[in-house]
């Protein structure tokens, strides 16, 4: 049985573009994102609503395709394609998209989507040395600044920064208490509840009211605990679900990996656990602050990218892993190079089973999928 | 208890009767599945029948990629002339690992090439799997590569692989199904022979495999099953590519079948039995 909690999510969910619209009616902005270290806290110190707008649907990959090259992998694609579609209320809601230069398939991508929507590109160092990529990211937040002054009207004070990432460090830590109780040998959410919620609360246009419903769904969740009920059958392979970030609708691997008796425990990837990682220190001087804190993001793209090897021991550990499926999609050059690492990572350094599959969006390898996770998860 | 085990492949469906672990295999049969897997199946059966009438097998076991497509509900005896049977279906990653071991048991490494994928495992001395790899989503470095150049050499694979043998291998830089015959009429116009492109296709294969499976085999020698195994002069090639000695071991396109058959045997039989 779903707790009240989450059926409340989905129930609100389903109204969220109109309430998108009667916010924007009222006055606010709204500011979409692409990857994870684009700042949100900007966008709430101007007072806007910050969305993220990663693509996560297969249908708008063949619209993509007549401009984009096929090869490219289906995040970008999905993104580019409902651009071209105009089919998510998300992006055309946005006032501004602000998206950085993650991988070259993104900011090639972003110099057309900029033909169509007004966008900040912040140029993201490759590496994450702090003397000298961190001041280079600090100032291109203090221009993303500048530049959301200018469009909207704001003072955007370091006091307004400070609010501003106490309300996302609150999000934050409602996000990682849910996400910790996977920790449990019964997890009171399945992986693909998990992802929904997150997935879902990050829409809403208030962060007070995201917040709200994390801690409910945290609270029912403890309750399902103590009164021993849980999705998840005793026995099942605890997976880490690592690489790329993914979506309602991007979500077949997860579901497949549930569906065969296993569960997800923890999603290492942007969409998941990563987000927890950004905790901020309140006193801080906001702005360098954030751009250490977003620097370290450990994400294939840079390189080196020791974070990510550190970050998969400490969650083995701590969610008491069986296994790991490092996830990537295809043409993601990044992440589908560092796979050679990874391997060797958790099955020398860790010792676990470790399965990497490499996917698109669309359903057409539903069968190849499932004979290689019913071999791993039968090991 | 005799047990049936029927492998459902992309290109060919074995059946096998197994009588337990002393006596083994009592028949075989292999048949086209021509995407027909039901009729395949069929037919496959039929012929065990045939091979040993006196023999009614107790238990049905299902794998490969159309062990979905027969269904897990107790098969009718209009459908496959084994009466009410009881049938249990088995990954055939597990089942061709199972297979190898119970078949070779000092072999810890298989290389399968089928007609839709070729799978590198590690397996330990149980047959338990250690580590695999599948080709990613498309047929090069499968079986199907080999199928579409036999149609475009008007040969069947019998005859492309000793074509194989009496050439020496151009070489090819493309192993996509589709371009590679793109690759090869611009070869056949600068006037290369049809034996050398053949050597040439073989040698190219076995480089791809080598690329996707050398992570996995470490130590040697390697095992192949799957269709290409029957092919001599492939399985020259691929030992030269993988630096490594490849066995071609007894029963090989039967071991994805045997391992379902000593699987169903397992989970049906309660665990004292086992003993003997």
């Amino acid at each position: 049985m779903v707790p009240e909690s989450l059926d409340s999510l989905r129930k609100v969910f389903e109204r969220n573009p109109l309430r998108i619209d009667e916010a924007r009616e009222a006055g606010q902005k709204v500011v979409g994102h692409y990857c994870l270290y684009s700042p949100m806290e900007m966008a709430v110190a101007a007072g806007a609503i910050p969305v993220s707008l990663c693509g996560t649907r297969h249908d708008s990959v063949s619209r993509a395709e007549e401009v984009l090259p096929r090869t490219l992998c289906p995040l970008i694609k999905s993104s580019f394609g409902f651009a071209l579609l105009n089919s998510c209320h998300y992006l055309a809601s946005s006032d501004l998209v602000v998206a950085d230069t993650t991988c070259d398939g993104k900011k090639k991508m972003y110099e057309l989507l900029g033909r169509m929507k007004e966008m900040h590109i912040l140029q993201l160092p490759q590496n994450q040395d702090p003397e000298t990529a961190g001041p280079y990211w600090e100032d291109q937040f203090e221009r993303l600044r500048g530049k959301m002054r200018q469009k909207f009207q704001v003072p955007m004070t370091d006091e307004d920064l400070r609010r501003a990432i106490k309300l996302l460090n609150e999000e934050r830590r409602a996000l990682k208490n849910l996400y910790d109780l996977s920790k449990n040998p019964r997890p009171p959410y399945t992986g693909l509840e998990l992802l929904e919620i997150g997935f879902k609360t990050s829409f809403l246009p208030s962060k007070k009211e995201a917040v709200e419903y994390l801690e409910a769904l945290y609270q029912d969740g403890l309750e399902m605990i103590e009164e021993g009920r849980s999705p998840v059958a005793g026995g099942a392979m605890r997976l880490i679900l690592t690489g790329v970030p993914l979506g309602m609708g991007s979500h077949k691997v997860l579901k497949l990996a549930e569906d065969l008796g296993a569960v997800v425990v923890v999603s290492d990837n942007c969409t998941g656990y990563k987000k927890t990682a950004l905790f901020m220190d309140e006193e801080a001087p906001p702005l360098a602050e954030m751009a250490a804190r977003y620097l370290k993001l450990p994400c294939a793209v840079m390189s080196p990218n020791p974070g990510r090897y550190e970050r998969l021991r400490e969650l083995a550990g701590e969610f008491k892993a069986d296994g790991v499926i490092d996830l990537v999609w295809q043409g993601c050059q990044p992440f589908a190079t560092e796979a050679y690492s990874v391997r060797d990572f958790v099955q020398k350094e860790l010792g676990l089973p470790y399965l990497m599959l490499e996917t698109d969006y669309s359903e057409s390898d539903l069968a190849p999928l499932t004979l290689r996770l019913e071999a791993f998860l039968s090991r | 208890m005799f047990i049936a085990a029927l492998d459902v492949g992309s290109v060919a469906t074995k059946a096998i009767l197994w009588a337990g672990r002393e006596a083994g295999m009592v028949a075989s049969s292999l048949v086209p599945s021509a995407w027909r897997p039901r009729a395949a199946a069929r037919e496959a059966l039929k012929r065990l029948r045939a091979a040993r009438p006196d023999i009614r097998p107790g238990l049905l076991a299902l794998t490969g990629y159309g062990r979905r497509l027969l269904g897990d509900e107790p098969t009718a005896e209009d459908d496959f002339g084994l009466g009410q049977i009881r049938s249990l279906s088995f990954n055939e990653i597990s089942a061709l690992a199972r297979g190898l071991n119970l078949a070779a048991p000092e072999l810890r490494l298989i290389l399968d090439v089928g007609g839709q994928d070729s799978k590198a495992l590690a397996i330990d001395e149980n047959g338990r799997l250690l580590d695999f790899m599948l080709n990613d989503k498309c047929a090069a470095g499968a079986g199907a590569f080999i199928d579409g150049l036999c149609q475009s050499f008007d040969l069947d694979h019998q005859g492309f692989d000793a074509l194989a043998g009496r050439g020496r291998p151009v070489p090819l830089s493309s192993m996509c199904a589709v371009f590679a015959q793109t690759e090869l009429v611009a070869q056949i116009a600068k006037g290369v022979s049809r034996a050398d492109l053949a050597a040439g296709i073989m040698a190219s294969l076995a480089a791809r495999l080598k690329a996707q499976c050398g992570r996995i085999f470490t130590q040697s020698p390697v095992a192949l099953t799957g269709g290409l195994s029957r092919l001599p002069v492939f399985v020259d090639y691929l030992a030269k590519s993988l630096g490594v000695p490849v066995i071609v071991p007894p029963q090989a396109p039967y071991l994805a079948a045997l391992g379902a058959a000593l699987m169903a045997w397992e989970q049906d039989s309660p665990p004292i039995d086992r003993q003997f």
